[in-house]
Formats: structure tokens, C-alpha cells, sequence
């Protein structure tokens, strides 16, 4: 077999599946007519290819589809139930931390409500006490009208 | 949303997208359109029909959860022969490493209900089961060119991007399971 020969039979599987170029095919058919060697190759390699039509493929389960929607459908329950256990499966470490977390904020919430509250209701309170001051200062009327007395009250009037 | 790459004419992809953004009439389209070539692929790839079925609903499996971060990078049709090409070939891989060898041949030839001589159904049931033994027999890249090749009538260059290697790796991987069909099957060469 010469060099030809060999570079032909690497090419015959390209050149009989049609991937090759016009003009390596040209060369190839070429040196088919010419070489009887390399013209049995091509045959018998074409007809091992033929007999493969032998194996033909069965026909489809009519479920087919129906099938494919239960493996979803079953691919898609086991996704949610993976991720409800990761839920309630925590580890004691983790559900600790994570009380111990809630207690926390809880407390702060908490006491920013409540303070703010107070600070409000103080500020009320503070309010009406000094209303009741001057009430009570302004109830102290058997003094003179100019006397300190008066005066006095008059000047916790303007405060 | 429309596609706006290379492939934009490709219906299919357009139908993958529709998909994608909540259509699921447009999966059901997708799998009435490629079940056939899918199972023809895995039918003649694995033995037992049995895994060959589900092989090729694991197709689908797959496609239906890419959904949401599918980008089309190529023709619809190698997209989904790349993820069956990649099935078949993870298959047979973690079985082999399972039962440390493989028995491919293990199947019967499913009776046909042609009235034939019974002497020529025998021949022709030695052959179907020859053949089917010849191919099973190739290493598993180059039963998958074969029968992407064969039965599917896929060029190199697409064949080159399924099984994700160069033309001239996909010519050679051909040739080598070309020889040995040959050197197999030639006892059934009419002279």
C-alpha cells in the first residue's frame, strides 16, 4: 500500500459520510478507479455502514410524556420538602442562637417604646404641674395689690 | 422577550424562551418535537430499553429546570443533543464504576409479527442481534458519533459541538468505530 493508499483510506470515512470538499472528493474517486485495494476498503466500510439500518429504533411509550411531567412534578416536591426540613431541622446551636437573637431585639424594641413613652407622658405631666402652680399661686388672693406677694405672683405668671 | 443573537431564526429557541418566561405549552411543543429523535438516540445507545426511557425523560427533566437560566448559545436541537449525548455518556460512566463491568449484551431481539420463513427470521433476528451487539461493542464517544451520525444524520461540525471536541477529533473517532463495525460485521458481507 503507498502513500496514496493511506491517505485515501483516512479520508474514505469524511468522503462517505459527505464531509470532505468537491475537490477532495474528486481526488478520492480518482484513486478509487484506479486501485482496486482501496475500492474494496470503500465497499466494505459502506456496506458495515448500511447494515447499521438493522437496528431500528422501537417505538415511543404512549406515557412517555406523562411521565416526564410526574418526574417534575415529583423533582418539584422534593425541592419544597428539602427546604421545610433545613427549616425544622435546625441544630441546637443554631436554634439557640437564633432565641437568644429574638430575645435581643425583642428587649430593645421594647425599651425604645417604652422610654419614648415615658419621656412623653413626663413632658405631659410636667405641663399640668406647672398649670397647677399658678392656680394654686393664683388662688393666694388676700394679698394687696402691690404688695411682694403680688408681685411675686405676677413674675411666676410671666415664667 | 425575543431572542437577539445569532439564532435568532430558530424557531425553536423562540419557543424555549416562551418557555422560559412561563409558557409551559411551549415545554409540552418542545418535547412533542424532539421526544423521537431523543429516545432514538438512547434506544440504540443503551440495551435495556428500560434505562433508555428513562434516560431520555431525564432529557426533558433537565430541560424543564434550565428554564429559568437558559441563554441560547447554539441551535435548540444540539443544545438538547448535548444534554443526552452528556446523559448517555455519565450513565454508562457511574455504571461501570457500580458493577465494575458492563454487560451490554444482555437483551433478546423483540419478535416481529412478519410471516417469514423461519429459517430466514432466524438469520435476519442473527443479524438484527449481531449488528446491535457491533455497535454496543464501540467505546462510548464512538457509539454516540455513530449514532449521531447515522441515525441522526448530524454533520462533524454539529457533532463536533455535542460531544464538545474539534471536527478532525470527531472524523477520527468515526473512522476508528468504522473499522471496527467493519472487521465485526464483514462475515455478513454479500460478495
Amino acid at each position: 500500500m503507498d502513500s496514496k493508499c493511506l491517505t485515501t483510506q483516512k479520508k474514505l470515512s469524511a468522503y462517505l459520510d459527505r464531509q470532505l470538499a468537491e475537490d477532495k472528493c474528486r481526488e478520492i474517486e480518482q484513486h478509487l478507479r484506479q486501485c482496486p485495494l482501496c475500492f474494496k476498503e470503500k465497499e466494505m466500510l459502506e456496506r458495515s455502514w448500511e447494515l447499521l439500518d438493522n437496528i431500528k429504533s422501537e417505538s415511543l411509550s404512549p406515557a412517555f410524556e406523562s411521565e416526564v411531567w410526574q418526574k417534575i412534578y415529583v423533582h418539584e416536591q422534593e425541592k419544597n420538602k428539602s427546604f421545610l426540613g433545613k427549616i425544622l431541622n435546625l441544630t441546637p446551636a443554631t436554634a439557640a442562637a437564633m432565641i437568644l437573637l429574638g430575645i435581643i431585639s425583642g428587649g430593645y424594641l421594647g425599651n425604645e417604646l417604652i422610654y419614648k413613652k415615658a419621656i412623653l407622658n413626663n413632658e405631659t405631666n410636667n405641663s399640668v404641674a406647672q398649670q397647677d402652680t399658678l392656680f394654686y399661686l393664683e388662688s393666694f388672693d388676700d394679698l394687696p395689690v402691690d404688695s411682694v406677694g403680688v408681685v411675686l405672683l405676677n413674675g411666676s405668671k410671666k415664667g | 422577550m425575543k431572542s437577539n443573537n445569532a439564532f435568532e431564526a430558530d424557531p425553536d429557541i423562540q419557543l424555549m424562551l416562551d418557555f422560559a418566561n412561563g409558557d409551559d405549552s411551549a415545554f409540552n411543543q418542545i418535547m412533542g418535537k424532539y421526544k423521537g429523535i431523543v429516545i432514538g438516540i438512547t434506544r440504540r445507545y443503551f440495551n435495556d430499553r428500560s434505562r433508555a426511557e428513562d434516560i431520555a425523560q431525564e432529557v426533558f427533566l433537565r430541560i424543564y429546570l434550565s428554564k429559568n437560566k437558559y441563554k441560547p448559545k447554539s441551535k435548540l436541537s444540539t443544545w438538547i443533543f448535548r444534554i443526552t449525548a452528556n446523559l448517555c455518556l455519565n450513565d454508562i460512566r457511574s455504571r461501570k464504576r457500580e458493577e465494575g463491568n458492563l454487560d451490554l449484551i444482555n437483551d433478546n431481539t423483540s419478535s416481529t409479527d412478519r410471516e417469514l420463513d423461519i429459517i430466514d427470521k432466524l438469520e435476519k433476528e442473527e443479524l438484527n442481534e449481531t449488528v446491535r451487539s457491533a455497535l454496543l461493542s464501540l467505546p462510548e464517544r464512538q457509539r454516540l458519533a455513530v449514532i449521531l451520525s447515522k441515525y441522526d444524520g448530524l454533520s462533524y461540525q454539529e457533532i463536533s459541538k455535542i460531544l464538545n471536541c474539534s471536527i478532525s477529533a470527531v472524523d477520527s473517532i468515526l473512522q476508528r468505530a468504522k473499522q471496527t463495525l467493519k472487521k465485526q460485521l464483514n462475515k455478513y458481507f454479500k460478495e
